[in-house]
């Protein structure tokens, strides 16, 4: 089951979504901004965007502060889903 | 620079499709008049019948025409359309069509799915990319996860303007499977990065991760031998230590570093 953050209604309606899916490549953890064709990458260890493009100023404030105030769920999520490489990293004996 | 003409075949039943009167052939006198305007995948055109392509000019030099059949097609009809059509989709699930159309005119088409079929009898998922190519995945990459289980094969669909495959409650994001299906897709994406490890050690990690293997998973190596050399500690790892990676990695020793 797929995790998809909350936005506000404002967002929503732009077709904005911020997911964490089933299937995604693992490294670094992440979760993905979405809107129609493209989409931003945000890293949970660095709390930044992983991509040049699209640039990252195209995600609206709204967006982008939802994420940050949401980081411990967003991790959580990652967590519970990709038990494997959690947010905090592995330990060198695994 | 290459230009596509869409051609979508249905009953003029899709009307719910709210495709004008003008977009419509019914016959092969409409067909050359239509054809000649449909020179943009932004406008495509429906077709009635397979038949009214027949007197349709040859595509030029610089052009190529696709065609999306919104219900299965018998094979003699398949193998008459190939004749015409450059690459041909039929009884795929597809994306909405609106966001399909939306998708063959973006500038990043080849990154998304327009379409796929499920071919429970392969084992293989085989998708359509926005610029009409296709990739074959095996179900088996798609491995049962913790929070959802298995994909539901049955429940099929493409979502997210093609970012998103979805099985049932199980998704899947599409820039994962081209990160590691298709070299081209992934060498763009390293390119994009704003900031990341090049390293050899770096690479190793990420592909190791992305074959969800732990470190002790490389016999002799140890857990401890595969942390120093993704920490790049082991400067110059030994051909045979390459070679082991490689093997338990599913890449040839030279391959691991384009992850």
């Amino acid at each position: 089951m797929p995790y998809e953050l909350p936005l506000p209604s404002w967002a929503q309606s732009q077709g904005w979504k911020v997911k964490i899916r089933d299937k995604e490549r693992l490294e670094p953890p992440h979760a993905t901004v979405l809107r129609r064709t493209e989409s931003w990458r945000w890293d949970l260890r660095r709390r930044s965007f992983m991509d040049e493009r699209p640039h990252p100023r195209e995600v609206p404030a709204v967006v982008l502060e939802c994420m940050v105030d949401q980081h411990a769920t967003l991790c959580s999520q990652w967590d519970r889903m990709y038990p494997e490489n959690p947010v905090a990293g592995e330990s060198d004996d695994d | 620079m290459m230009t596509d003409q869409l051609f979508i075949l249905g009953p003029i039943a899709a009307k719910p499709y709210n495709f004008p009167d003008g977009q419509w052939i019914r016959t092969p006198d409409e067909a050359p008049e239509a054809i000649a305007e449909a020179n943009r995948p932004g406008q495509p055109r429906m077709l009635a019948e397979p038949t009214a392509v027949t007197t349709a000019p040859a595509p030029e030099k610089n052009m190529s025409r696709h065609l999306l059949a919104l219900e299965p097609l018998a094979y003699h009809r398949l193998v008459f359309l190939q004749h015409i059509f450059k690459s041909i989709i039929a009884g795929a699930e597809m994306l909405e069509l609106s966001d399909l159309l939306h998708v063959v005119n973006s500038f990043n088409r080849q990154s998304l799915f327009i379409a796929g079929v499920v071919d429970p009898d392969d084992q293989v998922l085989i998708l359509y990319r926005g610029d009409f190519t296709s990739l074959l995945v095996p179900f088996a990459w798609f491995e049962p996860r913790p929070t959802v289980g298995s994909p539901g094969w049955t429940r099929f669909e493409v979502t997210d303007f093609g970012q998103t495959l979805r099985m049932g409650d199980y998704e899947a994001a599409a820039d994962a499977i081209l990160y590691d299906f298709d070299p081209v897709f992934r060498r763009d994406a390293k390119m994009r990065l704003v900031q990341q490890d090049d390293s050899f050690g770096g690479a190793l990690r990420r592909l190791r991760l992305q074959r969800r293997l732990r470190r002790s998973d490389f016999p002799p190596l140890s857990a401890k031998e595969v942390a120093r050399i993704e920490r790049g500690e082991v400067r110059k790892p030994h051909q045979s230590t390459l070679q082991t990676l490689a093997n338990r990695l599913g890449v040839s020793p030279d391959a691991i570093e384009e992850y």
